[in-house]
């Protein structure tokens, strides 16, 4: 897999999270060409092809999917970096978190959040969530052609 | 007395002098007439004498009289002064210390202000990591449990199955108790965005809300006319959702279940109830019916986590209202609720059927 076939990047720090999204996201064959940031600061190398992805070549995922409490750079520094990018602002991102603190919905709105998740603590519903989500931002979702 | 008895004598003196010299008149020579004329000028110089005296004694017994009066005024005056002057330093001294105690009661009140905002965000990030770390690991639980039940659940007997979806089971229950708890948490520290609101409606789309629980039951809805009251919507709502949430659960048993909603004239002002044929509960115990995690029912007759009454009656309290609720076991249930009188809106008169039974 090249980087630039990544569909998801996926910005996680909990391993056991990392586990059940990936066995949730296979479970429903949507999306293998995912990539895991275990921080915000890794995702932002990531995206913007720096430190560790100074080779990538740039390219914008499908879906951003980030939780909110990261260590580093939390995700609305993440949220934001990525609206304050000309190349990068138009990449969906959606909020998959543990909390539903109207504080961190306000926030993401005001930056441009597509779409806020709480993660359901049932896991079936879990996997109906990952189900739509994949289906829903990879499938039947338009997005801009990717700007170079 | 002395004066006037020396004036006297000057007078009559004089008086008995020119009688004399009358009887005297009757020898007029020339030396009794210069005796006559000397003693006349001695008798009239000594009465004016006399009189001047007498006057000047007057003035001066005046000026005595009117000196000691000033004297007598000064000192009131200096007297009244001092008083004023003690009463003047006295208020001051009062007025100082009501200075001071201000000033100690903004500093007190200051300092309480940042002992409440210190306490409210240390509640706040408390919430906030509940929210965000507490429901990880529960996640995590109900996840690999089920992952384990889905994938190798065949390798198990029945008996490993039922253990592993107690395990999920649990960690669904502890994270529906987080939820609920967090969700009251927010409102204890949510402002009251009070308007005007139309009751009917609330009740409308919280019945809406409320579809997928009736899904499949028979339920006799009666709903009466509701008021307008000043509240606020969001939470008005909430109150109705789990007031009729739980008629809805607790009529679970019955056939044909009734539900009645309408308002009633309680001491002269409208409560609004919420009644149900469903299971009831023991009126002994209702002084528990709203605190937190209390329940007159097993999870297993009806579940809950017991902080929906609990939830209810922070909001209805934090409208300066009051909830009550009045039930006998397998009769049903009514709840209660009245807001404060500043909060009624244009409340309409009862015309609930209902009214006539209470």
């Amino acid at each position: 897999m090249t980087h630039d076939e990544v569909e998801i990047l996926y910005v996680e720090d909990n391993v056991a999270d990392v586990e059940l999204t990936l066995v949730a996201l296979r479970r429903h064959k949507i999306a293998n060409r995912i990539h895991v940031a275990r921080d915000g600061a890794e995702a932002l190398d990531f995206i913007f092809c720096r430190g560790t992805h100074a080779n990538r070549e740039f390219f914008a995922p499908k879906l951003v999917l980030l939780d909110m409490k990261l260590p580093k750079v939390d995700g609305l520094e993440v949220l934001h970096a990525i609206r304050e990018n000309e190349r990068t602002n138009m990449i969906p991102v959606v909020v998959l978190t543990s909390s539903n603190e109207q504080k961190d919905i306000v926030e993401s709105y005001k930056l441009h959040v597509n779409s806020y998740i709480q993660k359901p603590v049932d896991f079936d519903q879990f996997q109906q969530v990952v189900q739509q989500l994949g289906l829903y931002w990879l499938v039947v979702n338009q997005t801009p052609l990717p700007v170079g | 007395m002395v004066l006037g008895a020396l004036c006297c004598t000057a007078v009559l003196g004089y008086k008995a002098g020119i009688r004399q010299a009358s009887a005297a008149a009757e020898v007029p020579t020339k030396a009794y007439v210069i005796y006559l004329g000397s003693v006349h000028l001695t008798l009239s110089v000594g009465a004016m004498g006399v009189a001047v005296i007498f006057t000047l004694t007057i003035l001066l017994a005046a000026a005595v009289f009117l000196a000691i009066a000033a004297r007598r005024r000064r000192r009131q005056a200096e007297v009244a002064n001092r008083a004023l002057t003690i009463e003047n330093k006295e208020r001051w001294r009062a007025e100082g210390e009501v200075h001071t105690l201000n000033a100690e009661l903004e500093r007190r009140v200051l300092v309480r202000t940042e002992q409440l905002d210190a306490a409210n965000k240390e509640l706040e990030a408390f919430s906030y990591s509940v929210a965000h770390d507490l429901r990880a690991p529960l996640r995590h639980i109900n996840g690999f449990s089920k992952i384990l039940q889905d994938d190798y659940g065949p390798a198990l007997d029945e008996t490993g199955q039922h253990y592993l979806k107690s395990v999920s089971d649990a960690a669904k229950n502890m994270g529906q108790l987080v939820d609920d708890l967090l969700k009251m948490g927010r409102i204890g520290r949510q402002e009251l965005m009070r308007r005007s609101t139309d009751l009917n409606a609330l009740m409308g789309r919280s019945l809406q809300d409320l579809q997928p629980e009736c899904e499949g039951r028979k339920i006799d809805w009666r709903i009466g006319d509701l008021p307008s009251l000043e509240c606020d919507p969001g939470l008005m709502k909430q109150v109705f959702v789990n007031l009729l949430s739980n008629a809805v659960k607790y009529t679970r048993r019955r056939e044909n279940a009734v539900i009645e909603v309408g308002q009633v004239t309680l001491d002269g002002a409208p409560a609004i109830f919420v009644r149900d044929n469903g299971a009831g509960f023991d009126q002994r115990y209702a002084h528990k019916l709203f605190g937190v995690f209390q329940r007159l029912h097993s999870a297993e007759e009806f579940e809950g986590t017991g902080v929906g009454l609990a939830t209810v009656q922070r909001i209805v309290q934090k409208h300066g209202g009051r909830i009550w609720a009045e039930a006998e076991v397998d009769k049903g249930a009514t709840f209660f609720f009245a807001l404060a009188a500043s909060s009624q809106g244009s409340a309409q008169a009862t015309k609930s059927a209902a009214a006539g039974e209470l």
